[in-house]
């Protein structure tokens, strides 16, 4: 009996230890990963204006479509021809504004390491909305992302520590802070459509409409290529010039001399994923040169 | 014996700490370095890159209209490649075919179509660097010499400068300032990963009017570079 007493001791002193331990360690890993957060997650080499840093969740919330508990599923390094890491995250609650995906694709540069695959963060999220790209594709603005520890939330780094303050420094109250704040716009205010079924509506939604001619071409990365123009006939707006270079789908693969009818917004781009540039093989075509010929 | 070895060890390391610290003042060295607080890998360990071929530039466009003048950023282009010769680092201007840095400026929404982190990293900035291989992918051949622990090397980069603001608002710096704002990012593509302390110096991460490289902006590169 006595042996056993002696023994049941000892086993319970080990299991004591041992958990004592793991959570010392436990503790320790957390604050360690705390202490190792980059400064700032901003790149070495982003130039500011003065006077434009972010200081507070109201700087960022400013430009943000929503924000968002999420986790982050997978990061692929090669993505888009390198243009940055694309991850793929699992959105579990949006806190504020609107983000109607469960899935994200996230375009970011990982500098520092601050985001890992299989952690979740508080984002604050705005579409990327350009026509190259998947429409549930998404940036974090100005790097605001935020671990959460039991309820507690820290920058992915230090410097983002300072943005939070006593108002929202937890997820509870960092839901009670931005519910006062209203939704100022929405991604869908300037979403690209993936295709308009006639060219007439497509016509109405661009800034501009042209017939040109492709007077230069550059392979830029895989989804753009950098195309010189001579316009032949302008329609409607005056986005396009020849002045100007475009970037415009590298799966057109477009040649000099060739010539196209090109629906651009203000920037430029095509106002739809698909069928907004127009070549003599594209299954539009006629319904387009029919169209505009009555421009 | 064992007394040779050790004036022998003596002698070499004498010969190897005087060929490291070479000609650049210490000054330059370290308060260089200790500006790239920002530059840290997920080891703490501070990251430089730099290009192992020579540095060609071209101007690619002016790709959102009603923005940028194309001859004034053509023009600035023209200008830092000369002010990084003149001081001892020789950029050619070459055509886009042949470059192995690209300029391209423009609207943001049609620049996230080159560099798609601009709204990630800061959302307000008026020029970037993307560093690419020549087939699009970031290199990561790393390489380690006395000054810096690691670093890895970058032949292809992208210069992007930006118009507007993240929601489409011109950002509030003139045109003007775009020729130090290029200036300087070329400092990043030639390899300087990180800011100076110093903000007289281009590579500041400021934008300003001013247009020279001092001793500071030069120094710090050559020693990338390996000068
Ligand atoms: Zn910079």
């Amino acid at each position: 009996m006595k042996k056993l007493t002696i023994l049941a001791c000892i086993i319970l002193i080990i299991v004591v230890n041992v958990f004592i331990l793991f959570s010392a360690e436990n503790h320790n890993t957390f604050q360690n990963m705390l202490d190792n957060r980059p400064e700032s997650v901003n790149p070495p080499n982003a130039m500011i204006i003065p006077g434009y840093e972010t200081e507070s969740v109201d700087d960022i919330i400013a430009y943000s479509h929503a924000v968002a508990v999420a986790k982050v599923e997978k990061i692929e390094e090669d993505s888009y021809d390198g243009i940055g890491y694309e991850l793929k995250l699992a959105v579990d609650e949006v806190i504020w504004g609107e983000c109607p995906y469960s899935e994200l694709i996230l375009f970011e540069n990982l500098y520092g390491g601050h985001i890992k695959e299989g952690e979740e963060y508080l984002l604050f999220l705005r579409a990327l909305n350009v026509y190259a790209y998947p429409e549930n594709s998404y940036n974090i603005v100005g790097n605001g992302a935020y671990i959460i520890e039991d309820n507690t939330l820290y920058g992915t780094s230090k410097e983002a520590d300072n943005w939070i303050s006593d108002q929202n420094n937890t997820l509870d109250k960092m839901k009670d802070y931005l519910s006062k704040i209203p939704v100022a716009y929405t991604s869908n205010d300037n979403s690209i459509a993936d295709s308009y079924d006639e060219v007439s509506a497509m016509y109405e939604v661009s800034d501009s409409v042209a017939k040109v001619k492709i007077t230069s071409v550059f392979e830029e990365n895989a989804i753009v290529d950098v195309i010189g123009i001579e316009i032949i006939e302008n329609y409607k707006g005056s986005a396009l010039s020849e002045e100007v270079k475009y970037l415009w789908p590298s799966e057109k693969n477009m040649a000099v001399e060739e010539e196209y009818f090109v629906f651009v917004d203000a920037d430029g781009l095509p106002v739809a994923r698909e069928g907004a540039i127009i070549g003599a093989n594209d299954s539009n075509f006629n319904e387009a040169k029919e169209f505009l010929a009555n421009k | 014996m064992k007394k040779t070895l050790c004036i022998f060890l003596a002698l070499s390391t004498m010969f190897l700490s005087v060929y490291a610290t070479n000609s650049i003042p210490e000054a330059d060295r370290l308060s260089c370095w200790n500006a790239t607080v920002d530059s840290t890998d997920s080891s703490g360990n501070q990251r430089i890159y730099r290009m192992t071929v020579q540095p060609k530039i071209a101007f690619g466009g002016v790709m959102s209209m009603g923005t940028f003048s194309a001859s004034n950023i053509e023009a600035y282009t023209t200008y830092a490649a000369q002010e990084w010769t003149t001081v001892g680092m020789p950029v050619n201007e070459v055509n886009i075919g042949s470059a192995n840095i690209i300029v391209y400026a423009g609207k943001r929404q049609a620049m996230l179509l080159i560099d798609n982190t601009i709204t990630a990293t800061t959302y307000l900035l008026p020029g970037h660097t993307y560093f690419h291989n020549g087939t699009g992918q970031p290199e990561k051949n790393w390489y380690y010499n006395s000054d810096v622990k690691c670093g890895y090397i970058s032949n292809f980069n992208k210069v992007v400068l930006i118009w507007d603001d993240i929601i489409g608002n011109k950002l509030d710096i003139s045109e003007g300032t775009y020729k130090n704002v290029l200036l300087h990012e070329v400092g990043h593509a030639l390899g300087w990963y990180g800011h100076s302390s110093n903000t007289t110096d281009i590579m500041h991460k400021a934008a300003k009017d001013s247009f020279l490289l001092t001793s500071r902006d030069v120094n710090h590169v050559k020693q990338i570079k390996g000068y």
